[in-house]
């Protein structure tokens, strides 16, 4: 299958990567055969098969509806590239 | 002998016995590991010997261990062997680890892996690539290749890895020693870095079937902090020495196929007759939809991690080049923090997962793995185990095969497992080409006690490690030069 550069550039945005051209073609030569090799599947019949999505069956599984100690905010705020008042910075977004 | 050469089993034994305390046992190996290291660069770290606490001679399993680099224990790095996640420090021990410090054991060191375990080398690593402790100029395979070298070079009695498509049982089989994939659910996922939540499972690597089940044993269990896990106790060491006359192995034909390496086939079919003189049946049977697992999983995984691996943006943790808007931070950092492996199944899942292609590629690859989980269901009501070669090849020279799809198609026998759920090992079956290669056993999902039962009845009978006689790569002269 062959990808062009507007799909390269879509599947670019979705994954949010910036790739650099020398790695593009690269990477774009890599996935073309990568999804000829994947046109495998489609000598398989599947329209009476239902997805399986994982290998066990569930059941939802609720807990007590307790509040647990966790000794979290501050070990998960060390680390934070930047941090203030306990709070994650970012770049403006607004 | 010195310390470091023995398994799990005997070194406990020497505890109880009084032959070495565990602080002698932490020395060795830790002198030995750091020798050996130097020429394998299986570790990305390692505690000082002052940082790590002496292990309590009542425990159960008072020993050193080593961890991929993908699994949070508290207050060291997990790195994941991607810059991303450089500076990332884990804050909670995932379950598996809290069960072995439980149990006495104690952390030692942070192993390498390719970058987020996507790679069967370790030559994706975003920092270095480890050796085979057999031949430096070799792979030790992957993605848990920094584990296996370990184990295997006698640098740490066990290890823990993680297994998405083979993972454990590559390397296993490339460096000589024992990896176990238990059947999806028995092992907790907490605090395992996902790549893709629906194949990922914990599991040890170490030299002997009976240490695999001795470790399996601790960690087996239904963990509150992950839904998927179930609740069936088991003893993996319960039988383990029982007779196997009867049971039924099959051969998958399409696992031996053509292409493989002629000296790989030869020790795999000597393996087999070790089956058939212990009262095995072993039959040879037709598997066609074999042929799609490869494809169906490099679907299901690179659409699972461009999922999991969204989270790795910068924002809260891990690496972050800082820019004006935050949309460009975030791509920026993704840009420079992940490596190219990691890129292509980004690009690749995000292929799948688009609207245009959702149907016929993610959705129809959910029902390959239907009718393959189907027809593997139908395979194991008539026979107990799966036998194959778990690798095709010895492993690579580490300057050849740089192409992606050749490292996919490596993993041929080993992605089963994972698509289904079973409980598999890979256990050492000889050499082939100078380089130890493995055999690969699979049960029907939750026979894990089975699984170890047939294996160590192999083990026994093939005897490399009879007497804790256990093969070792290197003299240690050439250690110490």
């Amino acid at each position: 299958m062959k990808i062009d550069d507007l799909l390269f550039h879509r599947l670019e945005k979705a994954a949010r990567l910036k790739v650099s051209p020398e790695e593009r073609s690269r990477l774009q030569a890599d996935i073309e055969r990568i999804l000829d090799y994947v046109e495998l599947l489609n000598e398989v019949d599947v329209s009476d098969l239902e997805p399986m999505v994982r290998p066990v069956d569930l059941v939802n599984q609720t807990r007590e509806d307790v509040v647990a100690a966790r000794p979290f905010p501050r070990k998960i705020l060390e680390n934070a590239y930047e941090e203030q008042d306990g709070y994650f910075v970012v770049p403006k977004i607004l | 002998m010195e310390i470091w050469k023995n398994t799990v089993e005997s070194l406990v034994r020497g505890i109880r016995d009084k032959s070495w305390s565990p602080r002698d046992i932490l020395e060795a190996f830790y002198k030995h590991a750091w020798a050996a290291d130097s020429r394998i660069l299986a570790f990305i770290r390692m505690p000082k010997l002052s940082e790590i606490s002496i292990p309590d001679a009542l425990d159960s399993l008072p020993l050193p261990f080593a961890v991929k680099d993908n699994i949070m224990v508290e207050g060291f790095q997990t790195t994941c062997g991607s810059y991303a996640l450089w500076n990332y420090k884990a804050g909670y021990d995932a379950t598996a680890i809290a069960r072995l410090k439980a149990s006495g054991a104690v952390f030692f060191g942070k192993t390498n892996m390719d970058e987020f375990a996507m790679g069967s080398s370790t030559k994706y690593s975003a920092f270095f690539t480890t050796k085979n402790p057999w031949d430096y100029y070799r792979i030790p395979g992957g993605s848990s290749g920094g584990s296996a070298a370990a184990v295997a070079a006698g640098c740490v009695p066990f290890a823990l890895g993680s297994d998405t498509g083979g993972s454990n049982r590559l390397p296993a089989a490339h460096c000589g020693i024992v990896g176990y994939k238990p059947s999806y659910g028995l092992v907790s996922r907490y605090g395992l870095v996902s790549l893709a939540s629906s194949l990922d499972q914990i599991g040890p690597l170490c030299r002997s079937v009976r240490d695999a089940a001795c470790i399996g044993n601790i960690l087996i269990g239904k963990d509150e902090k992950d839904a998927t896990t179930v609740d069936r106790p088991m003893d993996l060491l319960k039988g383990i020495e029982n007779s196997i006359a009867g049971k039924r192995c099959a051969v998958v034909r399409q696992s031996v196929p053509e292409t493989i390496d002629p000296h790989v086939r030869r020790a795999f079919w000597e393996a087999v007759e070790i089956f058939k003189q212990n009262r095995c049946v072993v039959e040879e049977i037709d598997f066609p939809e074999e042929r799609y697992a490869i494809a169906t999983y490099h679907i299901l995984v690179p659409s699972e991690a461009s999922s999991n691996l969204a989270r790795f943006d910068g924002v809260r943790y891990g690496f972050r080049i800082p820019e004006e808007s935050l949309t460009d931070m975030m791509a920026e950092s993704r840009q420079y923090g992940f490596g190219e492996e990691v890129k292509r199944r980004m690009l690749l899942g995000a292929f799948y997962l688009g609207e245009a292609q959702y149907d016929s590629h993610y959705q129809k690859a959910m029902k390959v793995r239907r009718l393959i989980s189907q027809r593997v269901h139908q395979i194991f009501q008539d026979y107990d185990v799966l036998l194959s070669p778990t690798s095709l090849f010895s492993p690579f020279r580490i300057t050849e095969n740089t192409d992606p799809l050749a490292f996919y198609l490596s993993d041929k026998n080993t992605v089963l497992a994972n698509l289904v759920g079973l409980p598999a090992l890979s256990i050492p079956m000889g050499f082939a080409n100078g380089m130890p290669c493995g055999l690969h056993l699979q049960c029907k999902p939750f026979a894990d006690e089975m699984l170890f039962n047939i294996a160590r009845a192999y083990e026994k009978s093939a005897g490399f490690f009879e007497d804790d006689h256990y093969p070792f790569p290197f003299q240690e002269e050439r250690l110490w030069l």
